[in-house]
Formats: structure tokens, sequence, C-alpha cells
């Protein structure tokens, strides 16, 4: 459920600072307790491509290996104008592990120097080909399967019922930098805060007389929910005990702002300014909340959160290597900005706490047309954190997890799609639910990840019956 | 303790008006009083009502939304809406992924039509649903590739339930699967929405041409014997589907009574009257079979008489009691939906523009509202509806309901219809802070629901802390701070979350 | 932007011709520097919100080529500065592109996301940097036609709503709409010149325009389980049971092939859609819209008797 982003005139210095010293509900033991149970000191960040990240421009094939993948590579992506095609000389800088099938080399977009940086430093894995079966072509449908994990029905988000399962109400462990929750982050069991810039969150005081009256109200609307909360009956209880927790919660956020700005604002706002895109002030964000939380800001406990970047469903005018291409600008964005951001974290000493999972609802189709790509099927997805097995010597092909997909014209269906496949063959697809198993098991420490990830019926060659929570990249 | 003929004291008219719709007005209290009316006579002219068959249409879903939630904020009976709202509910079907607006907004005016009449026959239509074949994949159900979605929630949560009362399973696997057979060949016209029985495809793969033989369900439960049901004998099509219903109708559960029968009502009660705990306690299964007995519905499946029943039983007015509460005091939690058209009808403002929002505060969106509190209506999230009671609260959707109350006593520059005059049911004489606040939650219908501390906090709001011991409403300032001020923070209290 | 483009600038007041090409979408208001399109190209622009091609026209048309299709190369800069005197608001809180959405709506249309999301990706608004441009986005703009060999002009328009940020107490508003128009050179109506083969020119002419589109059978939408964009259209359409059921009963395919040079229009769905198809068959196609140019549909119904081959040309399907 969502807090939404709300604008409201700056507050008195008083109450503000009033709050910050005041009683904190998440002082309670019990909580600490849930929290060090559940994820301890670590942080987890969603990031969505949304629109449908072309994977084939994102993680591309840059030899054959003891394959074919580049052939078919050269033969879906086209020379010349509107042409997508990523060169060997393109992607000379980039290269990142090879291919645990076919030993192909693997390379990233060249426009994604920032990712490259996090590969050098061993903090980025790959895990190609990941999606579920009977992909859908339709974003919304996509996205929500991504989402909610479950192919099979339309329940609330994955982390939203890991989420469920360790957070009460009056607790506020996530914050998505959004206008509504987002579909992964979708419970109704505990509180996450939307916003879109702290400075602009808070309490909703009627702004009429400019705040002189907020004090009163403030501790008439304090009172209201203590009586409640030392009612008898559970329900009004719980009311007022998640009332008074919303006070000072909304009252914690904004403070954060200055705070990371006071202290940090100096070294780091040139760089996340430099990068100068959307995604990059997100980021910011997000690292004004974890600042806050290892300052020991009282009432700031999130360490889950999302943004999100648009601009991927590219039909038209993608752009290959060419640096004022569409998908060029939005790998930069998205390579500068993580990079920035994960630097910002270790610089804050997290950054072994971190683990930033980066996906897409689909990638594209093989076959180009004019001058973009339409709809697609498995995609890349990213995983970038100090304790990631990433880089040159994350495991036997470097960083590089799952096999790319077969891009083979005669291996594709009839709408020119990559093909899910589970079982033993040579191409298997990565399962999405196993990437998130991998990280719910080995980042957020939960012992069974099947409590939150439903397994297909059906052909154990064609759904994934069998769960492997263990992809080696955590 | 009560019955139909207990004439309806304050308290219990508050109670019944807002359950049964949205909010206590001042002016229907009046009516119920000065009639000396009894809970019987006050549910029947409730019940009474001749409703529209209203369709919630547009472009995009958003804009059939708007223009529901506008309609619930004029609608003539409120008790028709709480109705459509509960059977959205219980056909939970969400536009996510049916993806269609006109569908789904027949199947919203299939609700206004079949809210109060026969259950039977309401579920027979849902069948055959355009948006509900969409939702649960009857359209993907295929004689060779078979989809059994729609035959188990059909029986999980439109009529039987997963277990009876004493916890016992109520059908098997095989059930769904038989069930799931007899839904085959049924798709609906995108456009129209008209759903259409297809002969050949029911035989389309001609491998399963002898699938078509007889079918029978519930060999070991629903009090049928050891024979079963079988319901080939009706013929394909639009017959066999519903003769699946009228079986499903006759199932029986292990205390020998009616399956559908015992699970609606059961659902009903917690709706309008209070939350029941799982396993249900014996005294909530004798009220229960109290109302199903009182009002025979499980042979006459009149919904309208049903409600009769819980609207005059002492269980429907529990959650009215005054404090003080204890552990065992029951108490229910407004929808997003009701909280927001409550507070909009008691308060006489409108929503301004196309894209309606509160004039005040934010100009937020009224629907991104409502999602912040939990309740995108026509985008519910799953086939299991909505979690009730104590899941609508959480610190997110909170403060959801603290904006909008704010944004509501901030609207005070828009046009007539659309801004906030306190001055329209406040004597702006009064200066007594008791008065003063008495005056404001009769407004809002929940004079008797404010406990006594509450009340204190309120007070001492007024008077700033017992700093001014009398107010003059007539002074701009003063109104403008401490009356729209009291209004903000009794909408935003804990009494004013519950109904 | 670069430099050597702002010295190159000029403001649109009464037309003509310039070295390179600003946008204001006409009037000469001062709302018109909030927003403005920007291009290195010097256009013939008629009226000042047209901008105007002749397919293959080295000068304008990017691609340079005669192949049916103009290219625009087009850049959206905000606050602009090119006229001093005019140019006096500073300040865009948000930028939107008409048509820019998927979400079925009839006139969606991928460049008009495309220019979208580089707006808000390079210019991230709200902005009051001075001059803040995304990069070109290159627009194309189709001839119509040819049919029979005869060929008319072609046209897009772009639809931009600026809002301005709060500017001393009021907000501006700032609606551009420019029209790019294609026009065909006098030699430039041939098939034979405009496309590689038969099927190129179907799915060019005839799918890309009137069927894979937003709503219909692209893949967003994917209606009736067909998917008609390029690379998937063949595997979607040779020899597969169509997902009516009437027509699947009856036997039919989409396109009936019986052998690689044989094929039967007669019972291929996708003919009898474009004609007006039997009761109980569905709708004609393009679903709502005009019906497909007589000679389009000929060219369909050969490319369908010839086999359906995915290359070279079908005697009778270049005119």
């Amino acid at each position: 459920m969502a807090i939404t982003r709300r604008q409201f005139i700056k507050r008195t210095g008083a109450v503000a600072a009033g709050t910050l010293l005041g009683p904190s509900l998440f002082s309670n033991p019990l909580l600490r307790k849930a929290l060090a149970d559940t994820i301890g000191d670590r942080y987890f960040i969603v990031v969505y491509l949304d629109g449908g990240n072309d994977g084939l421009n994102t993680v591309t094939p840059a030899t054959n290996g003891g394959g074919t993948l580049r052939d078919a590579y050269d033969a879906a992506r086209l020379t010349g104008g509107g042409g997508l095609n990523l060169s060997p000389g393109d992607l000379a800088s980039t290269h990142i592990g090879t291919d645990p099938n076919t030993g192909a080399q693997i390379a990233l977009h060249p426009g994604l120097i920032g990712l490259k940086n996090l590969w050098d430093l061993g903090k980025l894995a790959v895990v190609q080909g990941c999606g579920y079966p009977d992909y859908s072509l339709s974003h919304d449908q996509s996205r929500s399967i991504w989402q909610t994990a479950n192919p099979l029905g339309l329940t609330g988000g994955w982390v939203g019922r890991y989420l469920a399962a360790n957070y009460g109400g009056s607790e506020i462990p996530a914050v998505n930098i959004a206008d509504s929750v987002v579909g992964e982050f979708k419970t109704a069991a505990t509180s996450i805060i939307t916003l879109d810039r702290l400075e602009d969150f808070g309490f909703p005081y009627d702004e009429f007389d400019g705040g002189s009256d907020d004090g009163f109200k403030r501790t008439a609307f304090l009172a209201l929910c203590n009586a409640a909360s030392g009612n008898a009956q559970s329900v009004v209880k719980y009311i007022g005990d998640s009332g008074n927790a919303t006070l000072l919660g909304s009252e914690s956020y904004p403070g954060l702002h200055s705070l990371y700005e006071n202290d940090r604002g100096t070294i780091w706002d040139p760089q996340y300014d430099a990068v100068g895109r959307s995604l990059a002030n997100d980021l910011r964000e997000v690292a004004k909340v974890i600042y806050g939380v290892t300052q020991g800001v009282p009432n700031v406990n999130a360490r889950f959160f999302q943004v999100r970047n648009g601009g991927y469903d590219t039909h038209s005018d993608q752009g290959a290597a060419q640096t004022d291409g569409q998908h060029y600008g939005l790998h930069r964005e998205l390579g500068d900005s993580l990079n920035v951001f994960y630097q910002d974290c270790a610089d804050m000493g997290v950054a072994n706490k971190v683990c930033i999972v980066v996906w897409s609802e689909f990638s594209r189709r093989i076959q180009q047309n004019d001058s973009g790509t339409d709809h697609g099927s498995q995609a890349p997805v990213f995983v970038i954190g100090g304790a990631v097995r990433g880089g040159p010597s994350g495991g036997s092909h470097g960083g590089v997890y799952g096999n790319h997909p077969n891009i083979d014209d005669t291996a594709l269906d009839d709408e020119g799609n990559t093909v899910y496949k589970q079982g033993a063959d040579p191409f298997r697809s990565t399962d999405l639910r196993d990437v998130y198993g991998t990280i719910l098991k080995h980042w957020l420490g939960m012992t069974d990840p099947g409590d939150v990830l439903t397994a297909d019926g059906g052909d154990p060659d064609f759904y994934w019956t069998s769960p492997n929570f263990d992809l080696g990249f955590l | 303790m009560g019955d139909a003929n207990t004439v309806l004291d304050a308290a219990s008219a508050r109670h019944l008006l807002r359950r049964t719709g949205f909010g206590a007005a001042p002016k229907n209290l009046q009516r119920i009083l000065d009639g000396g009316l009894t809970r019987g006579q006050a549910a029947d002219q409730l019940i009474a009502f001749k409703g529209k068959n209203f369709t919630p249409k547009g472009k995009y879903i958003d804009n059939a939304h708007d223009r529901w939630v506008k309609f619930m904020i004029k609608a003539k009976y409120p008790l028709q809406e709480k109705l459509v709202l509960f059977w959205h509910d219980h056909f939970a079907t969400s536009n996510v992924k049916v993806q269609n607006v006109r569908t789904m907004g027949l199947q919203i005016r299939l609700m206004h039509i079949m809210c109060k009449g026969s259950f039977k026959d309401f579920v027979k239509a849902m069948n055959r649903d355009a948006a509900m074949i969409e939702f649960l994949d009857t359209v993907r159900n295929h004689k060779d590739i078979p989809n059994e979605n729609y035959a188990r929630e059909l029986q999980e949560l439109f009529t039987l339930g997963v277990h009876d009362f004493a916890g016992n399973p109520n059908y098997k696997q095989e059930d769904i699967v038989q069930i799931a057979r007899a839904l085959t060949g049924w798709d609906y016209e995108y456009n129209t929405g008209i759903s259409r029985f297809h002969d050949y495809d029911h035989d389309y793969n001609a491998d399963f041409l002898a699938d078509r033989g007889p079918k029978v369900i519930y060999q070991s439960t629903g009090g049928f014997g050891a024979g079963g049901r079988a319901f080939d004998v009706n013929g394909e099509g639009a017959q066999e589907i519903d003769t699946v219903i009228d079986i499903i109708f006759d199932h029986t559960d292990t205390n020998g009574k009616n399956t559908v029968a015992r699970r609606t009502a059961r659902r009903l009660l917690e709706y309008f009257a209070h939350p029941i705990n799982d396993p249900i306690s014996p005294a909530d299964v004798a009220v229960v079979d109290q109302v199903v007995a009182e009002s025979g519905f499980d042979a006459n499946w009149n919904i309208g008489g049903l409600l009769r029943a819980i609207f005059v039983n002492d269980a429907f007015y529990e959650t009215a009691a005054p404090e003080p509460f204890t552990g065992s005091t029951k108490k229910s939690v407004k929808w997003p939906i009701d909280y927001v058209v409550t507070t909009l009808r008691l308060l006489g403002v409108n929503l301004a523009s196309k894209f309606p929002y509160v004039d005040g505060g934010d100009y937020q969106r009224i629907r991104d509202q409502l999602t912040s509190m939990g309740q995108t209506l026509l985008e519910p999230p799953s086939v299991f509806g909505w979690d009730w009671e104590s899941s609508w609260i959480s610190s997110a959707t909170l403060l959801a309901r603290y904006n909008f109350a704010t944004d509501i006593v901030s609207a005070r520059n828009g046009s007539k219809s659309t801004a906030f005059h306190p001055e329209r049911f406040i004597q702006l004489t009064l200066t007594d802070p008791d008065d003063i606040l008495a005056a404001v939650t009769d407004a809002l219908g929940i004079t008797d629901q404010l406990t006594a501390a509450e009340r204190n906090a309120l007070v001492d709001y007024l008077t700033d802390g017992g700093a001014n011991p009398t107010l003059d409403l007539n002074d701009y300032d003063t109104r403008n701070r401490k009356l729209h001020g009291l209004f903000a923070l009794v909408l935003q209290s804990p009494a004013y979350q519950l109904h | 932007m670069s430099a050597a483009l702002v010295a190159a600038m000029l403001a649109l007041g009464g037309g003509g011709r310039a070295a390179a090409t600003v946008l204001g979408g006409g009037g000469g208001k001062r709302t018109d520097c909030l927003a403005a399109l920007d291009t290195p190209i010097s256009y013939s622009v008629p009226r000042p919100r047209d901008i105007r091609c002749t397919d293959g026209d080295p000068s304008c048309d990017a691609d340079g080529v005669v192949n049916g299709v103009c290219e625009f190369p087009l850049a959206l800069c905000a606050n602009n500065t090119f006229n001093p005197a005019l140019c006096t608001l500073n300040g865009v809180q948000t930028i939107n592109v008409d048509h820019a959405a998927d979400n079925g709506d009839p006139r969606f249309d991928p460049e008009f996301q495309a220019l979208q999301s580089r707006v808000l990706n390079d210019i991230a608004p709200p902005t009051t940097t001075a001059d803040d441009c995304t990069n070109a986005t290159n627009f194309h703009v189709p001839i119509t036609g040819p049919f029979a060999s005869r060929c008319k002009k072609g046209r897009k328009t772009l639809t931009i709503t600026t809002v301005s940020t709060v500017i001393a107490g009021q907000v501006y508003v700032d609606r551009d709409r420019i029209k790019m128009i294609c026009v065909p050179p006098t030699n430039g109506c041939d098939p034979l010149l405009l496309y590689s083969g038969t099927f190129d020119r179907i799915q060019t002419q005839i799918f890309d325009q009137s069927c894979a589109v937003s709503g219909c059978h692209d893949s967003q939408s994917l209606t009736g389980n067909l998917l008609l964009e390029t690379g998937a259209s063949l595997t979607n359409l040779i020899n597969v049971t169509p997902h009516n059921a009437a027509a699947a009963v009856a036997g039919w395919k989409r396109v009936t092939v019986i052998d690689p040079s044989t094929g039967d229009p007669s019972t291929s769905l996708i003919v009898a859609k474009l004609n007006g198809p039997p009761a109980g068959f569905g709708a004609r196609m393009p679903f709502n819209r005009r019906r497909l140019d007589r000679s389009l549909i000929e060219v369909i119904q050969l490319w369908v008797a010839a086999g359906a081959p995915d290359t070279g040309w079908v005697p009778g399907t270049d005119q």
C-alpha cells in the first residue's frame, strides 16, 4: 500500500527537531529482532526498465565461440541506415565473460560503460535468457507476470509477499520512487512509502494558516491515535498504532534530504548531476534514505527500494552504437547512474550491503524492423552489489550466468522470438523465479523461497517444475 | 436483544444507515426517528429500491471507474451500490487481465440488475458474463487443453467454499475437472460482450469426441450419495452449465445444511454486520442458520429476503456498540470507497473536472487517491477480491485517507458544488467547543462512535489546550483554522475509519 | 545544443528557407520559445507549421534515397533563446507528445513515443536550462501508394503540448503542431524501385501501415493471436489455422499454400478478410478503417496464388 508523495509547506524547525528526538515505535526490541532475522543490515534495490529493453543489444555476442551466435546476430541485426548491428569493433572495449553454453565472447552495449566499470570491479553479474513459459507480448501482462512472479494468475508482488511475511502494517520497510506502489512490492500487509522527492514528502496539514495551527493539529492527532492505541479492542488499537507510526514516519523522511545534502552533497551531488538524467536523480533519493538508515535516524528503517527508468519501447529509431542514438542514451543513463550510486554506497561503507537487480518486462524481436525492434521474449537481468559474484573472476564464466538464448532464425518461434525451455536443453532458459529465488534465499535469508514463488505443472521440458534457487551469482 | 419489531433508536438508526448506505445523513436519520420505524420497517423500505441498471462506460478503464464513483456519490439508492460493491468483490474480476472496458462495464451493469434478486440466477448469469469468461480463462478452456480456473473458483469462491463449517472439503479435484469439461466451448464477441457457445469448438479435436459423454460430480461430497449427480441428460451448452449450477445449489454440507446458502449468508453477514473468524464459532453458525431459516434463502435464493433477515438481527447491530470496548467487542473497518463516497456525500462536496478530483489540497485524481487507499475499483488485486477489515489499514493507506481528509477541508475556493462550506451544516453562532464537536459529529453521522478519550482530544484542540474556552466561528480566521481543522481531525480519527 | 546549430538557427516568423530550421509551431508568440523543434536540415516551409520534402531529395530526406519514405530528423528543445527579443520565458514543467502511448490509441506512432522518451530521458523536465535539447529523432513519413502506379503525398502530424513552470505567478501553455509532408518524386512511384520484392512490398506498404498498428496485429495487442510485424508475419500466416472458429472448422488457413509455387486464395482467410468475409468469419479488415485499395488486395491475392514466396516479384504485383 502506498504512502503517496505530497507537496506540503515547510514546517517550523521546532516541530521537525522535536520529532527527530521523539519516541520511536521502531525502537521496539521485537521489531528490531524481526529486522535482524530477515534482512539484517542489508538493502535491496529493484531497477525496472520500462518498455521492454532490447536484451540482444544489451548483452551481445561478439564472437561465435563454439557456436553460431554471432552469425545469427549479424543475420538479424543489420548494418547501414537504421541498422542496429553492434560490430565487433563497437563492442571491443566492453567485453565481459563468455557464454556458458557456446563459449561465445559476451560484450555489453558500448553505452553501458558504467556497468563495464562495475564489471571490472567484480560487482556486476549478468544473468542471461531470463523469462517464463507461455510468454506474453503485452507490456501490461508481461510486466505483471514479472512483478507477481506468477505466470498462472495475478496476486501480490513477489517482493510484497516477502515483505508481508516479515513486516507489519505500521512498519515502513520499503520506499518506491514512484506515484503509487509498483507491482512487485504490492501487499496489503505492510507499508510502502511512494515519493518523488524526499523534501516534498510529509504529513498533510490544511495549509490555510501557513502552519500556525499545525502544532495543535499534530497534538490532537497524536492524542486521537494514543487514545485508540490504549484501547482493548484490537482493531481500534491497531488503527491507533498505525496512525502514530504514520505521523512519525512522514516527519522523519523529509529531513533525510537535508541530512544527505549537508553531509554528502558537496562531493556526491556533482557526480549525480554530471549524469544529469532522471534515473540518477531517483537513485540519489534512495541513497539519501540509505544514508539516513546508516546514521540511525529514528523511524527510518527502509531497506527495500524501487526505481524505474522509461523509454525502452524502441519500435523505431533505436540506434546501434551511435552516441546520439536512443538506446545508447538509455544505456549511458543506466550504467552511469548505477555506477555513481554504487560508488556513493561504497563511500557510505555499505558497498557489501547493497544488492541491485535490473529487469525489464521482455526483450525485443530478434530480427529488427526498419530502425527498431518489436516485442520479444527472454531477456538478460543484471545483479549488482558488493557481495555479488560478478566481474572477471565471478564464476566459471566470469560473472555471466545462464545461457544466451538461441537466436538462430530456425530456432525462433512463429512470432520470431526466442523460445523458453527447461530440462536438459543446451539453450535452457533461466526462469525468472530462479533469479528471484536466488535473491530471496542468498540475499534476503529466506529458507525456502518456494513459499513465495509458485512452480508450474506440466511438461518439465517446457515449464518450471524443479526450482533452482541457487544460480550462483550470490 | 431485539427483533424485527424493535423500534430504532438514534444510535441504531445511524448504524443501519452507515452500513446499508454511505453514511448517516442527519435528514435520513430524522426520517427514521420521526416515523418511529422498527428494524423491520426500515429494512423493508431500504430493500424495496427500484434501482438503476447503471453501466460504467468510457474510452479507458479509468473513465469508467470515475463515472461509477460519481454515480455512487449521487446514487438515490445507496444500498444498491453497497450491494454491487459486495458482488464486485465476490465475483472479483480485474480489467488488468480482461483489458476490455466494455465487458467490465457490462459486468457491473449485470450486478446492478441482479444484486438483490435470485442468487441462483445471478451465478448462472456470471457463468456467461464476458469479462468473467476472459478473467477466469473460460475462453482458454478447450477440450484438448482444459483450463480449470473458472471451474475451481466457481466452487471455491462463488458458491460452496473450500470447506464447510465443520472443516470438511466441499468438493474434490475430480469435480473441478468434470465441471471444466462442461464449460468448454464458450467465448464472447470482443466488441459487444455477448457470450457464445460454439458446439463445434466442443468437438474441435475429433479425437476427443467421446469426451462428450456423461459427467458426474460430487460422488463423495454434497450429500448426493455414492452415485453423485450426473448431468449429461440436459444437453450441451447453456443448458449444461445451468444444470451444473442447479446441482451446486443442491449441495449439502456435512451438517446436512445447504452449503451455498450457508456460505453466502456468512459472507453477507461479514460484509454488513461484523467480521467472522475462521473456523467459524458456534455462535456465528447459529446466526447464519437463523437468517437462512428466517428468509428461506436455501430454497428461494432471494438475496433481498436474506438481507432483511440480516438487517433485523441483533448481530447486525453489534459493531455499533458504544464504549467501553473489550477484547471481544466487534468492530469493522470502512472500505476505502465507502470512506470516500460517504465523506463526499455527507459534506455535499462534488468532484471537479472530467478527471475528477477534490477541489483543494493536492488536486490528486480521486482514482489515484483510492488506489493509494488500497482499492482500485474494476481492478481488484486477485480473484479473491480485496482483503477486508484491518488489511485496509497500514501507514500507507492511512496517509492516503489523511490526504483525502485534508484535501476536502481545504477545498475552500471551488465552485458552489465543489467547495467545502461547513457553515451549511454548522451554526456559526455556536461558541461552546462541546456543542461544536457534537454538531460536527452529527453532520458526519458518528455521534455515538467517538470514545470519551477521542472527544477530549478534539475539545482540547478547539480550545488550544484550554487557553481559549469559547470560539467565534463567525470570525473568518477562526472558522477556517479550527472548524475546518476539526472536520479534518474527525475524518482522520480512528473512529471514523470504522463503520 | 551545438554551437554550430545555434548559429544556424532561425526563428520562423514568415516561413521561407534557412540554413537550418527551427520550428516554433507557428505564431511568433513568446510561448513558442518554451518548446521548439530543431533540425540540421533546411526544409521547404510552405506554411509555418508544415515542413515538406521530396522522397530521395538529398537536401532534405535524411536517408537520401528514393525508397517511398522521407526521413525527418527532429530534436525538441526547451527554453529556447533563438530570438532574444521574443524569448523571455524560461522554465518548462512538462512536455507531452500526443499519441505517444501504446495503449490501443489508433493514432499511436512509435516515433512519437521515441520523441517522448527522449524528452523524458534527455531533457528530464522540469528544466530551466536554456536551449535544453533532445538528440534528434528520425521521423519516417511514407508516401501514400503506390496504387496501380499512382502515388500521393504522405503526411504525419506531430503535436506537442508544453506547460511552463509557474513564471511570475502564471503558467503558460505552448501547443505546437508540425505537419511533415513527404512528396513522391516524379519517377518515384515504381514499386520495382521502392521494394525488393512482392512480400517486401506487402510488409512495408500494407502490414506496417495498416495492420501491425497499435490495438491491432502488433505485439502489444496481438488481436486474433495474429502478429503481422516484420520477422513474424510470414510464420504467422502460411498454412496457419486461423483463430476464427468458423473459418477453422471450414478448413481454411490464414494463407493456404499448396506447394512452393501454388496457393489457394479462395480458402485463405486474409484475402476474404480484406474483401469482406462471409458471415461468421468476423469483420472486414482493416477493422473500422477504410477498405484497402483494390489494387493492393489484388497484390495479396496474386501473391497467395503464387505460393506466398518470401522473396522475388510475383508477376502483376509490381504496379
